[in-house]
Order: structure tokens, then C-alpha cells, then sequence
């Protein structure tokens, strides 16, 4: 049995990881750290039998857990993973690693001396039509890739997304570090320049909610990525993409990984709903996460990539305040 | 393009076709004979006839200048097609050229003839989805052919201007200014057979702006997309979904190389092509200003060239409105 617990639902995945989980094999989740009892309240079924407590410190004090998964607010990764490694237990970080790399190199180097996992939360990798795309291109079958023309869309998350204090920045924070992680894992090559044009223009926030990356990877592809929450909230069938249309000399793949499988249009909530098979990602990653934990096989993602992904934003973001291009 | 532009003159009442020119007599005589006209490989017998009121001047980019500047002497009203200039020398020489011409010149730039482009704006600029925060503008096709002039940059200033140009213009109509580009491109010569361009630019009004051209594509094939989202909705076109007729042939046939750039399919009553030449022959007929201006055509072009610099330069522009032509030059 593999025990494991839940620091923070602040972000907004916990709540499926929960769900996932209480599904899998040999494994129970003991116990929920969550200072905020609203957060909690609508997951009362899901968490009958399960320890709460207020503070997080308290339960990796009194349980007797293999493993942690933290989901709270950017700007408190670094402390929460710290005292988790520091009390041995497997990490599993949501995105991004923190708000700053200097945090991040610290918690890897902390992790790695008190030799706790460190994974981020990556699912995109899990995708079949990624595991699809790599071979294809490892194959040749695209010839030579040139560019990579990405999106990471979404919808405005709300709450401490478009606070700068915890999230640490707005739409670039947000959605960079998915594509980026997938083209490292694709390409299995690094970021090597970043540009970047941000805005702050659909919703009235103290951080940007429109960003625009031109990068260039060290296996001599450029790419864009479209990190903007400019999918409407209320109005638009689904809560955003993640796209990449990667050119190649002999071909060209076209990756659209929460396609709209099934459109619903309902009369009742007068509007319509279009619905992607995305709930199986968190369940694999969660597995992957597992079966690391039981020694069964390797994390995917680890903090390594964690912290290359947070190299780009941090760029980004030097790039829009210097009006050039960064370097990595 | 003469071919598809002479066509829809023809339909016109009261247009008459008079010549067709080009260097090689016989590709002259073909286009010629089907629209009525005499075929002539020199120009000066078009600029020489009085009884000529308009030209339309679909030549390669890099040979315009000279037939622009006899066109302005012979005092025929212009239709040119786009882009206008292959360069910033080019496009200054054609701004003191046109500059103070009273006749009508207009310049090709169809996409504002496209039903879709103009409901697009016309949702932009009423307001509907509010602020606009990005806009996403694509143009996907097979490369033009191995020995076309559209594949020499010299000759046809590349993806970025001949293929670009379009999505450029759009952005400028609908959006206003450009304050910032960086652009990123591949163009991997002859032996690859492909360009490939990505556009990353800040507009004047803060909106961002992303622009991909592609002659990458699977020859013979045409996407055109658009995207712009706001503080209260958002817009979406994709040629590809939106089709009211595809046909697809399944006999396996091959595809040898052709100078041609697959265009969009599109029925005689809603052509775009004939739109524009329509409105060209209108402006003539009722000394009205066209609904593309040649210096708004050139501001386009400026654009695609600060685009161009940023692909070779690997770093940002910033636009400047640099054209002369506004005050009397000494030469």
C-alpha cells in the first residue's frame, strides 16, 4: 500500500487528483493539508476518512506517508517541497517548479541531498499522440523539423493566478512550461533563445493575460507559443488548447491534444460544451508518480525539467522588460 | 493572376480588354485570344494608345518599377498587384513616382474582397469582442514550384513579403499600427523545397499579433486562418472547416513542379478577384478613392521588410513610418 497525501487545494487540479486516485490500485490517501476549509467543501464525500489538517507541517509530523502531492499557490512551492524532502517523503510538484529559478535550484539541490523524488506535474507528456509524434520524428518520417508553431490556451483561471505575489506572473507563468517540457521531451533538445511580447489586455489584472514566445531550440528549430488566456470564460466551449504544428522538410504533424471529441449543445445550459478525453493524463502521470515511489519504474518528469521549463519564463519575462532577446 | 483578373474585367459591361502583355508572345497570345485582345510582347504600344484607360500590372515584383513610372507618364489609371515594392529602395522609388499622380492606382490586396476578412473586421470594429488581446492570422501553402520566381527572394522578396503581405495588410486595416516585430524563418534554398515564416509582433495599441506563412504545405493545398480573441469574445476562421464544396480526386496522379500558388476555390458571384477589379473599374468610372490605397500597400510591404531584417538579424524592430514622397524631393 502506498500511502500519500495532498498538501494545499489551491490548485485547481487537487481536486481530480483526488479523484484518480482514491481510483488506483494500493494506494490510499491518508491525509489533506488545507488551511482554507472552503476549498474543501464540495470534495466532503471524496474525503470521508481522510486525516485534514490546517497545516501542512503538522502532517508530515504525525503521518506516516510514502509520498506528497503539493497543489498549493506558485509562490509556495519552494517551502512546502523543502520541509517534504527535509522529512523524506516523494514529492510531486504542480507546475511550475516555483516562481523564481534560483528557488527551484535550491529545492533540487535539497532534494537530491535528502535523496526525496522530485516530480513536476507534466501530464501533456503522457499523451499518446505525443508518444506517436516522437516516434514519427525520430523515424525521419517529417525529414528535417524547421519549426514548431504551439499553443497553450486558456481560459482565466481566477483567484491567486492573477496575483503576481503568488503566482509569480500571469498568462506566461501559466502556460509556457507545458509546451516547453513537451518540445524538450520530444525534440530531447534545450532551449536556447527566448523573445517575448506580453499584455495585459482582455481582463483588468495587475498581470498579463496575453503572451506571445518566439524561441529557438538547440537542435536549430524556432517556435512560437501562444501562452494567452484569450479563451472567453464564460461563452467558449472548452477551457483552452495545447497545440503544435511541427514543419518538417517531408512532412507536417499537426498535434491537437484535447481535440473537441464531443460537442454538446445543451438547451438547458444554453451553451455549448465541447468535451476532450483529458481526464487520463493526471491518471497516468499520477501512476508514473507511483510507480517511482514503489521503485517499479523512473519519474517522466523531474525537477530537472521542472527548472529548464522555468529557465524559459524567467527569460520571457527578462525579454519583455529588456526588449530583446535572452539567451539561455 | 492576369489570367484570373483578366477574366473577371472581362465580365464587366462596358470593359473592354485592349492587350495582354508578356515577355514570351506566345503565353500573350494564349490569355489574349480568350479575352478579345491583341498579344504584344513589347509595352510601349499599351502606354502609346490613347484609347487605353487602365492598365493592370501583374508582372513579377522585381520588374515594376519601370512599367509603374510609363503607366504614371502615359497617365493610365493603375491596378498593380501586390506587393508593391521588393524592397525599401524599391518602394521609395515608387512613392516619388506615385506621389501627387491624380489618376486611380490601386493596389491588389484581395483579402479585403473576401466576404470573411470583412466580416472579421467588421465584428473588430463594432466593438462585439471588445478589447482586442490577440490576433492569430495564418496562410498555408505548397511551395510555388522549383524554378518559380517566387521561390528567388531577390526576385520576389520571399514568404514574408509575396505570401505575408496579405495577413500584413489585414492586420494594418483592421488593427492599425505596428510598434514592434520579431521574426523567425526558414528557407532551407532550393535543395529543400520549403519557407516557412513566424511572426511575433506588438501592435501599437499593445494587442499581440502572431503570423505564420507557410509554403511547407502539401503542394497544390490553401489554408487561411484567423483568430482574434477579446475582453468579449472571440472570433475564429479556418478555410479548411468553413468549406461549402470539397472534392477530392482519388486516382493517383503526379505533381510536377509549376510556378502556380494554389488560390482559393471560389464561386463567380462571391469572387473576391472580380470584387476587387470591380471596385478598381468603379473608382475609375466615378472618381472615387479605391478601397486600398498604394500608400497603405507600401506600409504593408514596410512591415514585411522590418519582418525580413528581424529573420536575418535575429533580433526585434521597431516600426518607423519612413516613406518619402509627402514633400517635394530634389533629385
Amino acid at each position: 500500500m502506498t500511502d500519500l497525501g495532498i498538501i494545499s487545494f489551491e490548485h485547481v487540479h487537487a481536486p481530480h487528483y483526488l479523484e484518480c486516485l482514491a481510483r488506483m490500485d494500493a494506494v490510499h490517501i491518508k491525509a489533506v493539508a488545507e488551511a482554507d476549509s472552503e476549498r474543501l467543501r464540495a470534495h466532503t464525500p471524496q474525503l470521508a476518512g481522510v486525516a485534514i489538517y490546517e497545516d501542512y507541517r503538522e502532517m508530515l509530523q504525525k503521518e506516516a506517508l510514502d509520498g506528497v502531492i503539493v497543489c498549493a499557490a506558485n509562490a509556495r512551492h519552494k517551502e512546502i517541497v523543502i520541509d517534504c524532502a527535509r522529512s523524506k517523503k516523494a514529492i510531486l510538484c504542480e507546475k511550475p517548479i516555483a516562481t523564481r529559478t534560483a528557488d527551484a535550484r535550491e529545492m533540487l539541490a535539497i532534494c537530491q541531498a535528502q535523496e526525496s523524488l522530485l516530480g513536476i506535474c507534466f501530464p501533456v507528456r503522457f499523451s499518446e499522440a505525443l508518444q506517436r509524434a516522437k516516434r514519427l520524428i525520430h523515424e525521419k518520417s517529417l525529414g528535417k523539423i524547421v519549426a514548431a508553431k504551439t499553443t497553450n490556451h486558456g481560459t482565466m483561471p481566477g483567484g491567486w493566478f492573477g496575483d503576481r505575489q503568488l503566482a509569480g506572473g500571469g498568462a506566461i507563468m501559466d502556460h509556457t512550461v507545458h509546451v516547453v517540457d513537451v518540445l524538450r521531451w520530444l525534440f530531447e533538445a534545450e532551449f536556447t533563445r527566448v523573445f517575448a511580447h506580453a499584455a495585459t489586455r482582455i481582463y483588468d489584472l495587475p498581470v498579463e493575460d496575453c503572451g506571445l514566445l518566439s524561441l529557438e531550440m538547440s537542435n536549430e528549430v524556432f517556435v512560437t507559443l501562444d501562452t494567452s488566456w484569450s479563451r472567453p470564460n464564460r461563452s467558449f466551449p472548452i477551457w483552452g488548447d495545447v497545440s503544435l504544428s511541427i514543419i518538417g522538410t517531408e512532412g507536417i504533424l499537426e498535434l491537437d491534444l484535447f481535440p473537441w471529441t464531443i460537442n454538446h449543445y445543451s438547451e438547458e445550459a444554453g451553451k455549448h460544451t465541447a468535451i476532450s478525453n483529458d481526464g487520463d493524463l493526471n491518471r497516468v502521470m499520477l501512476e508514473n508518480f507511483v510507480g517511482a515511489i514503489r521503485k517499479e519504474t523512473t519519474l517522466s518528469a523531474d525537477g530537472l525539467d521542472g527548472l529548464r521549463a522555468l529557465e524559459v519564463v524567467e527569460a520571457a519575462y527578462e525579454s519583455i522588460s529588456t526588449r530583446s532577446v535572452v539567451a539561455l | 493572376m492576369g489570367a484570373r483578373l483578366g477574366k473577371a474585367l472581362s465580365q464587366i459591361a462596358g470593359v473592354s480588354i485592349g492587350y495582354v502583355y508578356s515577355r514570351q508572345l506566345a503565353r500573350a497570345q494564349v490569355l489574349a485570344q480568350q479575352l478579345h485582345a491583341v498579344a504584344v510582347d513589347q509595352v510601349e504600344p499599351i502606354f502609346a494608345d490613347p484609347r487605353v484607360d487602365a492598365v493592370i500590372v501583374c508582372l513579377p515584383t522585381y520588374t515594376r518599377t519601370q512599367i509603374l513610372k510609363a503607366a504614371v507618364q502615359s497617365e493610365k489609371h493603375i491596378f498593380c498587384e501586390k506587393p508593391l515594392a521588393l524592397n525599401a529602395a524599391m518602394a521609395r522609388e515608387i512613392s516619388l513616382i506615385l506621389d501627387r499622380y491624380s489618376r486611380c492606382v490601386m493596389i491588389g490586396q484581395v483579402l479585403r474582397f473576401f466576404w470573411e476578412y470583412i466580416q472579421l473586421r467588421e465584428k473588430v470594429l463594432s466593438g462585439e469582442i471588445g478589447t482586442v488581446g490577440t490576433i492569430r492570422l495564418s496562410r498555408c501553402v505548397g511551395y510555388p514550384g522549383r524554378d518559380s520566381w517566387f521561390t528567388d527572394p531577390t526576385k520576389s522578396g520571399g514568404i514574408m513579403l509575396d505570401l505575408l503581405v496579405h495577413d500584413i495588410d489585414f492586420l494594418l486595416w483592421t488593427f492599425g499600427d505596428v510598434a514592434q516585430v520579431f521574426a523567425q524563418s526558414a528557407s532551407g534554398g532550393a535543395a529543400d523545397l520549403l519557407d516557412y515564416a513566424l511572426l511575433n509582433i506588438q501592435m501599437q495599441s499593445g494587442a499581440l499579433a502572431h503570423l505564420e506563412g507557410s509554403w511547407a504545405h502539401p503542394v497544390g493545398s490553401f489554408r487561411q486562418t484567423v483568430e482574434i480573441s477579446g475582453s468579449l469574445g472571440l472570433l475564429e476562421f479556418d478555410s479548411q472547416l468553413a468549406s461549402d464544396f470539397r472534392w477530392t480526386p482519388t486516382h493517383k496522379s503526379g505533381l510536377s513542379p509549376s510556378s502556380r500558388i494554389a488560390l482559393p476555390e471560389v464561386g463567380a458571384r462571391s469572387d473576391p478577384y472580380c470584387a476587387e477589379i470591380s471596385c478598381f473599374v468603379d473608382c475609375i468610372r466615378n472618381h472615387k478613392s479605391p478601397v486600398v490605397l498604394w500608400r497603405e500597400a507600401l506600409k504593408a510591404c514596410e512591415v514585411a521588410f522590418l519582418a525580413m531584417e528581424s529573420a536575418k538579424l535575429g533580433i526585434p524592430v521597431l516600426y518607423k513610418h519612413e516613406l518619402p514622397g509627402r514633400k517635394r524631393e530634389t533629385s
